[in-house]
């Protein structure tokens, strides 16, 4: 194939060619549509009309066969390559900032082979993870993957953001899921990784897809860890002194071998309001939330072993009916009216996760950094921690603006700044870029800070070896020119 | 602002919000977020600001919508999306920017001409089960029961007469209105309703049935939102309502056949999920085979639209027959032997679709089930 200039429309009939004519759209209701994820910047660009960056295709390759080609294609044309699942991020990582074609990867949706011995499910990355559960179920098995947007996403989408769900504590995130993923490489080769994630054969290499975020290729192929579906939950609500003592609580819980699926911890400010709008109580505290599943004694232990855990603490217990509205609506604060969604009050979540030794640290230090250096905005920091290991937990705090500046100039400078206080107090305490919503074009400024220059030059040194055109996702996780483009 | 306070809410609420993109059929089959309700929002939101203006792209999105109202059933808040759609081909309308086939739809609607291309065995109809005069029971069967698919109406014919009530038919029936009306054109609907309502009461029915489910959601929950009220004295029921009560009467006798078992229900949009009729068809199903319908994955509120809603199969015959794939792979995951639906345009598409994908479903209207088992058939005096 000989590398040529293309015009928008040379390329689209190229395009065709590789995957069929109804599979490239370029219609421009859809690039619109695909302009908008959930962060704000986008958002609020949008609404006030500014012209976006737009890929000139949006492709719908339908096999792997069909992403190798269009890949090679674009690596030979030096055209960039941004992959999406469902395009729901709240960091611009399936934004086409830089150009090119969008490859959407919502066709190849099908359920390839379930394992019901080992336990596994072979998966392509387009599938919504709302319909892939319900093919699970049916079945009697679950992913255990309930993340906010549940029902919205694709399963390659959750990998290559490497995300988390509710049941993380016992489930982990995306790369505690995954098994085996295939690839296809930037030069449009196709990279399956061993068919097991336990091994001495040279280092997993599909770590190193899991959260690149489309930046080192497109997910084909995913085998993920499924489950029974749990013989019974079980729940324990707790009002705790206050925020150390919860965390000492969590830490405990977790050293002590139980294996909570859920553990949500809420600071004072949080708490408050889940006492006023769920228990119409007054009172201060951090507020537990510690949920179990599975086989039915197992359960019954584990929680009458927390039970005696928290109680140590001097805990009051609020009864599990809370609880149990939680987890029955545990997406339901994501549907309208959600005001971070629908009004344009200034808001972002800074998610990060640290060791035990330091965690408070990083959320007082993150608190401080939002509250005492934005006050003057109005600015209003809360937090929950959300998904708990035994060596330490995730924070996951937003803030919010609601009296956000008119001027274009002085709201981009100043949401800049509060993320970049934010996320940088947290690195200096221990804590890193981002926890589970990934990094995008949001939080690619600050990624050299999470890792240190030295360290970043690894990254960019696999990116450059996978990559050397650049293609694959510019601009995204810090490698590439998101800035320029206004992001 | 193009569009009025409540519309602009619902705008507000759905432009950004991605999470009803699983419920949307038309999505299912297109994978396109410009037909999800979010899709269908945003683009009307930025016309709505002045950041755009109607095109032939967009408008084409606005028209790929079954209004199944899905989205707002699983909707936790119930946002009625549904309504933008509504809105937002109003306005299209009263621009006069519709695509030429909604227009050349909206004309035969208007002036009561079929808008099925060939009306098959219409004459044969005419002479078997159309009747007029006075009577105590009106019979609508809905254009699309009559010219594609009259063993509707025949076996409609056969159960009213095997239990002998004192039935008729309009002569001409034409719209309804509810077509014009989701596609947009709410005033001329209004008048088509009007004059349809006229000519039901010519007739002093004391009860209305019919067994299309767009036409009952028009009689029993438009009308009266539109200011009709000429319907008000009398009973409208749904077919599967009727024969149900006339079951507990001990009027309709059915025969039970359990070799007739194995096969599955499928909601219809319009009198599930939109009228709640829900167990009427399954109790019947139930009374024939002996055994409760498979139910598909998605059933009762949940249940997936077939394509054919707001006439979609004959504005976006493509669109509508990849949404109804879909539907008819969930029958062949419950590996049923035939599907039963409970409205003329759900049939209308299945059966099409199952011819395309060879897969050898039987699709029946639920009166042509009963019909099937009726005890007693009377002998037709009109013939």
């Amino acid at each position: 194939m000989r590398k040529k200039d293309h015009s928008a429309e040379s390329l689209r009939d190229d395009l065709k060619k590789i995957v069929g004519p109804d599979n490239v759209v370029a219609d421009q209701s859809e690039i619109d549509c695909q302009g908008v994820d959930v962060w704000w910047i986008t958002r609020y660009r949008m609404f006030r009309g500014d012209d976006f960056p737009q890929p000139l295709a949006i492709v719908f390759p339908e096999d792997k066969g069909q992403v190798a080609a269009l890949v090679k294609f674009c690596n030979l044309h030096k055209i960039p390559v941004v992959p999406r699942g469902g395009g729901a991020g709240d960091s611009g990582g399936s934004l086409a900032v830089s150009g090119g074609i969008t490859v959407d990867t919502k066709k190849m949706d099908r359920v390839l082979k379930i394992n019901e011995k080992s336990l596994t499910v072979r998966v392509q990355p387009g599938i919504l993870q709302k319909h892939l559960e319900e093919y699970l179920n049916r079945r009697g098995y679950t992913m255990n993957h309930f993340p906010a947007s549940f029902h919205t996403s694709t399963l390659g989408g959750f990998v290559s953001t490497n995300g988390t769900g509710v049941l993380s504590s016992k489930y982990g995130k995306l790369t505690d899921m995954v098994h085996q993923l295939e690839v296809v490489l930037p030069d449009g080769t196709i990279f399956k990784s061993l068919p097991v994630n336990r091994h001495s054969t040279g280092p997993d290499f599909s770590k190193l897809f899991i959260g690149a975020e489309g930046t080192l290729g497109i997910i084909t192929e995913i085998l993920c860890k499924i489950y029974p579906l749990p013989e019974k939950r079980a729940f324990l609500s707790f009002l705790l002194p206050n925020l150390r003592d919860g965390i000492e609580v969590g830490r405990k819980i977790m050293a002590s071998g139980l294996q909570p699926c859920i553990m949500r911890f809420y600071d004072e400010r949080d708490t408050g309001h889940i006492l006023k709008n769920q228990y119409d109580m007054e009172g201060t505290g951090c507020f537990l939330m510690v949920g179990f599943d599975g086989l039915k004694e197992m359960v019954d232990v584990q929680t009458r072993l927390a039970h005696e855990i928290i109680s140590q603490a001097e805990g009051t217990e609020l009864g599990d009916k809370q609880a149990w509205n939680w987890w029955n609506d545990r997406l339901k604060s994501y549907y309208p009216p959600l005001d971070y969604v629908c009004e344009p009050w200034m808001t972002a979540v800074t998610d990060t996760v640290a060791p035990y030794e330091d965690i408070e640290n990083v959320y007082r230090a993150m608190k401080s950094a939002v509250e005492d250096g934005f006050g003057k905005y109005g600015a209003v920091f809360h937090a929950h921690f959300s998904h708990w290991y035994d060596w330490g937990t995730s924070i996951y705090p937003s803030f919010m603006i609601k009296d956000t500046p008119g001027d274009y100039a002085e709201a981009m400078k100043l949401y800049k700044e509060i993320l970049d206080a934010c996320i940088q107090a947290a690195i200096r305490n221990g804590g890193v870029v981002n926890e589970h919503h990934a990094i995008g074009l949001r939080l690619g400024r600050l990624i050299v800070d999470g890792y240190g220059r030295e360290s970043f030059e690894l990254i960019k040194t696999v990116k450059k070896a996978l990559d050397p055109n650049n293609i694959m996702n510019p601009g995204k996780l810090g490698l590439g020119e998101g800035e320029a483009n206004g992001f | 602002m193009v569009f009025d306070q409540k519309t602009t809410e619902i705008l507000k609420m759905c432009r950004c919000c991605f999470m009803c993109r699983h419920a949307c059929p038309v999505f299912l089959a297109t994978k396109l977020d410009a037909d999800t309700p979010r899709g269908h929002a945003l683009l009307i939101s930025r016309i709505d600001q002045g950041l755009s203006e109607w095109t032939e792209d967009t408008i084409d999105k606005i028209y790929r919508c079954s209004q199944c109202s899905l989205c707002k059933e699983l909707c936790e808040f119930k946002w009625g999306e549904d309504l933008v759609v509504q809105a937002g081909r109003e306005n299209i309308v009263s621009g006069g920017r519709e695509p030429e086939a909604v227009k050349n739809l909206a004309r035969l609607l208007i002036d009561r001409r079929p808008v099925h291309n060939k009306p098959a065995k219409e004459q044969k109809l005419q002479r078997a089960a159309v009747r007029g005069g006075q009577t105590d029971v009106l019979y609508f069967a809905g254009e699309t029961a009559f010219y594609k698919h009259p063993e509707i109406v025949e076996a409609t014919a056969v159960v009213l007469d095997s239990m002998g009530i004192n039935w008729a038919m309009l002569e001409n029936e034409g719209s309804t209105g509810v077509e014009l009306f989701e596609l947009g054109y709410s005033g001329e609907a209004r008048k088509v309703a009007g004059d349809l309502a006229g000519r039901i009461m010519d007739i002093h029915p004391s009860i209305l049935i019919t067994g299309c489910a767009h036409a009952y959601r028009a009689f029993k929950e438009l009308y009266p939102q539109w200011g009709i009220d000429a319907l008000q004295g009398i009973q409208i029921h749904h077919i599967t309502e009727y024969l149900i009560n006339k079951m507990s009467e001990g009027v309709l006798r059915l025969a039970q056949d359990p070799a007739l078992s194995g096969v599955a229900y499928h909601d219809p949009c319009q009198l599930g999920r939109k009228m709640g009729v829900y167990d009427a068809p399954r109790n019947l199903i139930k009374a024939v085979t002996g055994n409760p319908p498979a139910e598909l994955f998605h059933n009762r509120g949940e249940a997936e639209c077939c394509g054919s809603g707001s006439v979609m199969y004959l504005t976006n015959p493509d669109t509508a027959i990849k949404v109804a794939r879909r539907r008819m792979e969930s029958v062949l995951q419950e590996s049923a032997k035939s599907v039963i639906t409970a409205c003329p345009n759900c049939k209308n598409i299945l059966i099409k679709t199952d011819a395309d994908m060879h897969s050898g479903v039987k699709v029946l209207d639920i009166v042509e089930l009963i019909a099937s088992q009726v005890k007693g058939k009377c002998e037709d005096k009109s013939r």
